[in-house]
């Protein structure tokens, strides 16, 4: 599944407002800033600090 | 999100029990917040979409947030193409100024940091934007004092009643029309103005006992209980309810309608 452009046009990251990308394959969204990683699930983004995946420490 | 605390395992019945009746207040806020078609519209702890959907059925960009990811599950189920997004109302994944009207139907109370809520939700209103909540206006009737004296027969008060502050920690606050209005004021929306407004909703009684499983104070006294000795609860409270009042039930409701604009 993919999910709906419009949505995608407006999310931005919840962390810091950065720019986010949709990896479909993966069924992720990335925060171009931060790196944090945002899951979708069942076509859902879950745009949870708590529920992201953060890159290590050091790394961008 | 697993335990008590959360939505979502009881958003089936929500949509089921709830959402139908709750979409007529959704319908009298978005029509205080002036939603017409093409508006930008976010509902924030949309649940299983009630106000989005009602706000793409006037022809708006609707979008949905929730927390409960159960929740949005059975909003997408429900409403096929809804645009949703689990969020919380604070850190809002969408940039500054992003909605022509931002509205929340019976979330105000849950908010445990309200004055960071309300600047995260202003702050992605656009200006001249509205900003409109319905609130609970009442607490009481027969039938909910008659449901915490049943449940406050099997759960202790010491533990009930600050677990049900914890899960919705401002309910008896916004309850009132003027804590509503000094707080939209101190998230700095002008304009500010509350309307009442009744609801008159009928329920079956087996509907009306299912329904109450989805607010905390049900969602804690099953999760105290357990299985089993809940069914005993829910066939003893179904007893009592049958034994007091008519099947099916009238429940009459005050709820305030509470708006500002962003300027």
């Amino acid at each position: 599944m993919t999910l709906d452009p419009e949505l995608l046009r407006i999310l931005v990251c919840p962390n810091d407002r950065g720019e986010v990308d949709y990896h479909e394959a993966e069924q992720v969204i990335v925060c171009r800033t931060c790196g944090y990683r945002y899951p979708v699930r069942d076509d859902i983004p879950v745009m949870l600090i708590d529920e992201a995946e953060k890159p290590a420490a050091g790394k961008r | 999100m697993d335990d008590w605390r959360s939505y979502d395992d009881v958003a089936v019945t929500y949509e089921r029990v709830h959402a139908p009746r709750f979409a007529e207040p959704a319908r009298d806020l978005l029509a205080l917040a002036g939603v017409h078609a093409g508006h930008r519209v976010l509902d924030v702890g949309t649940g299983t979409g009630v106000a989005a959907e009602v706000a793409r059925g006037l022809g708006a960009d609707a979008v949905g947030v929730d927390a409960s990811l159960g929740m949005l599950r059975v909003a997408h189920a429900a409403h096929p193409g809804l645009r949703l997004a689990a969020a919380g109302a604070i850190d809002l994944p969408f940039r500054d100024g992003s909605f022509d009207a931002v509205v929340g139907t019976f979330v105000l109370a849950h908010f445990a940091k309200v004055d960071t809520a309300l600047y995260d939700i202003v702050r992605v209103a656009a200006p001249g934007g509205a900003v409109a909540f319905t609130s609970w206006a009442d607490g009481r009737d027969a039938f909910s004092d008659t449901w915490l004296e049943l449940v406050s027969e099997v759960v202790p008060k010491e533990l009930l009643e600050p677990s049900i502050a914890k899960a919705i920690p401002n309910h008896e606050r916004f309850t009132k029309r003027q804590a509503v209005e000094v707080a939209l004021l101190d998230a700095g929306l002008r304009r500010v103005r509350t309307e009442p407004a009744q609801y008159e909703w009928s329920y079956t009684l087996d509907d009306y006992l299912d329904g109450l499983e989805v607010w905390a104070v049900g969602r804690f006294a099953k999760e105290m209980l357990g299985g089993a000795a809940w069914a005993g609860f829910r066939e003893r409270a179904r007893t009592v309810f049958a034994d007091r009042f008519p099947d099916p039930l009238h429940d009459r409701r005050d709820v305030l309608l509470a708006i500002g604009i962003k300027e």
